[in-house]
C-alpha cells in the first residue's frame, strides 16, 4: 500500500456574485428580395428590432477543495485512483476508504462530498457518467463500511477538472480519481 | 463577479431578417421553369462544376470600393470552394470580359466570354454602400444556356458583409443541388485558456469567423446544443456547484437555469420542434437518459431503465428514436432506442469504445467516435448497423463529431501540437480543413441550422 502525504486544504469558497449585466445588441438588417427582371428596383423597408440580454442574479457558496490536495482529516485521506475506463475500487483505495470511514465515525458532524473525475481521453459526456459512477464506488463502500448515507453526496466533474495537465500515462492516472471534500461540520 | 452573456449581433440579426420581398415580375423565368438538374448528388460520378465569379462591380453611379469588392468576392469563392460542388475558376487574370465596359444584367454581357475559358456558371454581383448601409445585387448564371438561374438582391448593414454574402451563397447551392448550403450557420464550442479551471462556451460562424464568448461565468461550461432554429442553446454549467442544464434565449436575451436536479444534467439535444430535450440525468446513483420539457424543465419519460451508465443522446430525423451511448455490455457503445422507451438495439458491434453520436437529420448516417488502434477516429455508420466506415485517420485524439445543417460536413475536435483544434470534413471523410489556430483549447462543438 502506497502511503502519500496528505496536505491539508479546507479552503471556504467564495461566494460568487452574479451581476446582472445587460446589453444591447444591435440588429444587422439584411433585406433580400428576388430579382427577375434586369436591374429592377423595388423598395425594402427594413425592420429593426433589440433584445436585450440580461443574466439573473445568483449567489453560490460553500466549501470547496484546490486541485486534489484534500480534506483535513488527521493524517490520512488521499485522493483514491482508478483504472482507465474502470470505476471498480483498487485495493489501495479500499484501504484509504477504510481510514475514512473511521475517520467519518470519530467525527459524527462531519459530510463528505465525493467527486469523480475522468483522464481527458474518450468521450467527455461518456466521461461524465463514468465520473459519477466513480463517485458512486467510493459512496458505496464507505455505505458498507457503516458510514451513513445521508453524510456522503457525489459529483461528477467528468475530464472538466484535471489535476495534472500534461497528456501522459502519469498525468492520465492521477485524473483517473475520486476528490473528497468536507461540507460541513 | 461579472457574469455576462456578450452581444449577439449576428444572431440576433438573422432572426431579425426582416422581410423578405419577393417581386415576381414576369421575368427571365417563365411561370414553369423546366428544372435543369445541374448536379445529381447520388451520382457516382459527381464532377464539380466549373464555376467563374467576375468581379465586383459598383452598382449604377456609385464609387468603387475595393475593399468591399475583393472581401465579397473572397466570401463567395471560400464558401462555394468549402461546398465541394464548384470547381473555381477564380483567376480573374484568366477571365476574358473586360468588367468595366460590362454590366450584371442579361444582355450587357457576352455568354460566350464566359463559356470559352470553361465557365459553366458564372456570379456576377454589383455593391453599393451609403453610409452604414449596403446593398448588393447578385446573379447566378448558365453560361451555356445563357440564361439567369437565380438573382437576388440584399441590403444590410455594412458590417454585416460576410452574412450578406453567405447568404447569396446559400442560395447558390441550393440552386444547384436542391439543399442550401451551410454559410449562415454556427459552430458553438467550449473553450479553456491555457490550463484554466474555467471552461467558458463561444460561437462563430462555419468558416471560424466572427468568434464570440457567449458566458463568462468563469466555472465550467460544457455540451452546447443549438435549437433547430438556431436561437436558443441549451448547455450545462457548473457555477452553482452542480452540474445544472440552462438555457440561452437570443431573442430574448434571457438566460434561465433548466433543471435543478442533483447530479449529471448534461448532453441535452433538442427535438425537432424544440419543445423537448433529451439528456442524461443521475438515477439512482448512475446516468440515464430522459426527455424534459423545454419549457418548464420538468422531466417527462426516463427512456432508458439500466442498471449501466447511459451518455449523449442525440434523435432521429423523425423523433421516433433516441441514439446513446451506454456501457451496459462492458465498454461504451452506441445504441438505438425508440424514445418511448422500451426496446433497444445495439448498433455498434466493431471495437470496443464508441460515443458521441450524432444523427444527421439528412443522410441518415450516425456520425460518430471510435477508438481504433488506441486513437479516437470519426467514423460514420447507417442506423440499420451496416455501412461502418471510418472517416479519419488521425494520429492524435478526434472527438465530438457534430453534422453541418445540410448532412454535408461533420465539424470535430483534433488535438493539434497539444491544442484541441476545430476541424471540419465532408461526410466522406475528405477535403480536411483545420478551422481554429489559436491557443484556446477547444471542445465539444455544435452545428447549427442557418439563420
Amino acid at each position: 500500500m502506497k502511503a502519500a502525504k496528505v496536505i491539508l486544504a479546507l479552503v471556504l469558497a467564495a461566494s460568487l456574485m452574479f451581476a446582472f449585466t445587460s446589453c444591447t445588441c444591435k440588429p444587422g438588417d439584411i433585406e433580400e428580395e428576388k430579382i427577375t427582371q434586369p436591374e429592377a428596383m423595388s423598395t425594402p423597408s427594413a425592420i429593426s428590432s433589440q433584445s436585450e440580454i440580461v443574466k439573473p442574479a445568483a449567489v453560490t457558496a460553500g466549501v470547496i477543495m484546490v486541485g486534489n490536495r484534500i480534506v483535513d482529516i488527521g493524517d490520512k485521506v488521499y485522493p483514491i485512483y482508478f483504472d482507465f475506463d474502470k470505476s471498480e475500487l483498487r485495493s489501495d483505495s479500499r484501504n484509504t476508504l477504510s481510514e475514512l470511514a473511521q475517520w467519518m465515525k470519530n467525527n459524527p458532524s462531519v459530510d463528505l462530498r465525493i467527486d469523480g473525475h475522468c483522464d481527458e481521453r474518450g468521450s467527455n459526456e461518456y466521461n461524465l457518467a463514468l465520473g459519477e459512477t466513480r463517485a458512486d464506488s467510493a459512496r458505496k463502500y464507505l455505505v458498507y463500511l457503516g458510514v451513513s448515507p445521508d453524510r456522503l453526496e457525489t459529483m461528477s466533474y467528468g475530464e472538466e477538472k484535471p489535476s495534472c495537465s500534461s497528456s501522459t500515462e502519469d498525468c492520465w492516472s492521477k485524473n483517473r480519481r475520486d476528490d473528497f471534500t468536507i461540507t460541513s461540520k | 463577479m461579472k457574469n455576462k452573456i456578450q452581444s449577439f449581433p449576428n444572431l440576433i440579426l438573422t432572426t431579425c431578417v426582416l422581410i423578405l420581398f419577393i417581386v415576381c415580375i414576369s421575368s427571365g423565368f417563365p411561370a414553369h421553369v423546366e428544372a435543369r438538374v445541374y448536379l445529381e448528388l447520388d451520382s457516382p460520378n459527381l464532377r464539380r462544376i466549373p464555376l467563374a465569379v467576375a468581379p465586383l462591380q459598383p452598382l449604377c453611379g456609385c464609387q468603387t470600393d475595393e475593399k468591399i469588392a475583393l472581401t465579397g468576392r473572397k466570401i463567395l469563392i471560400d464558401d462555394l470552394e468549402f461546398s465541394t460542388f464548384f470547381e473555381l475558376l477564380d483567376d480573374p487574370s484568366s477571365y476574358l470580359e473586360k468588367p468595366k465596359s460590362c454590366g450584371l444584367s442579361q444582355g450587357s454581357f457576352d455568354f460566350r466570354n464566359w463559356s470559352l475559358i470553361g465557365a459553366e456558371l458564372l456570379i456576377k454581383a454589383g455593391y453599393s454602400q451609403n453610409g452604414e448601409k449596403l446593398v448588393v445585387e447578385f446573379r447566378l448564371y448558365d453560361t451555356l444556356a445563357g440564361k439567369m438561374i437565380v438573382g437576388k438582391r440584399y441590403r444590410g448593414r455594412a458590417q454585416n458583409i460576410r452574412l450578406l454574402f453567405h447568404k447569396f451563397s446559400n442560395q447558390v447551392v441550393e440552386s444547384i443541388t436542391g439543399l442550401p448550403g451551410e454559410f449562415t450557420s454556427k459552430i458553438a464550442f467550449c473553450g479553456r485558456q491555457n490550463n484554466e479551471p474555467a471552461q467558458e462556451l463561444y460561437t462563430c460562424d462555419y468558416d471560424g469567423h466572427n468568434r464570440r464568448q457567449i458566458t463568462r461565468n468563469k466555472s465550467i461550461n460544457i455540451s452546447p446544443a443549438w435549437s433547430s432554429d438556431a436561437n436558443k442553446l441549451v448547455f450545462t454549467s457548473y457555477r452553482r456547484d452542480n452540474p445544472d442544464l440552462y438555457l440561452i434565449d437570443f431573442m430574448k436575451g434571457k438566460e434561465t437555469r433548466l433543471t435543478e436536479r442533483k447530479g449529471i444534467n448534461a448532453a441535452a439535444a433538442w427535438s425537432a420542434d424544440n419543445r423537448h430535450l433529451t439528456l442524461m440525468q443521475r438515477y439512482e446513483n448512475h446516468s440515464e437518459i430522459t426527455i424534459i420539457k423545454t419549457s418548464s424543465g420538468d422531466t417527462i419519460l426516463r427512456v432508458t431503465k439500466s442498471s449501466a451508465n447511459q451518455a449523449s443522446p442525440c434523435w432521429s430525423p423523425d423523433n421516433r428514436e433516441i441514439a446513446f451511448v451506454s456501457d451496459r455490455s462492458g465498454t461504451p457503445q452506441i445504441y438505438i432506442t425508440t424514445a418511448q422507451g422500451g426496446r433497444w438495439r445495439r448498433l455498434t458491434k466493431k471495437e470496443a469504445y464508441n460515443a458521441d453520436p450524432d444523427w444527421s437529420a439528412h443522410n441518415d448516417k450516425v456520425v460518430f467516435t471510435s477508438k481504433i488502434d488506441g486513437i479516437f477516429q470519426i467514423c460514420t455508420i447507417k442506423p440499420d448497423g451496416t455501412n461502418h466506415r471510418q472517416l479519419t485517420y488521425a494520429r492524435r485524439d478526434c472527438e465530438t463529431p457534430s453534422w453541418s445543417p445540410n448532412g454535408r460536413h461533420i465539424i470535430f475536435t483534433e488535438k493539434i501540437n497539444g491544442i484541441e483544434q476545430l476541424m471540419v470534413m465532408d461526410d466522406k471523410g475528405r477535403n480536411l480543413k483545420q478551422l481554429t489556430f489559436d491557443k484556446l483549447k477547444k471542445k465539444g462543438p455544435n452545428w447549427s441550422a442557418n439563420r
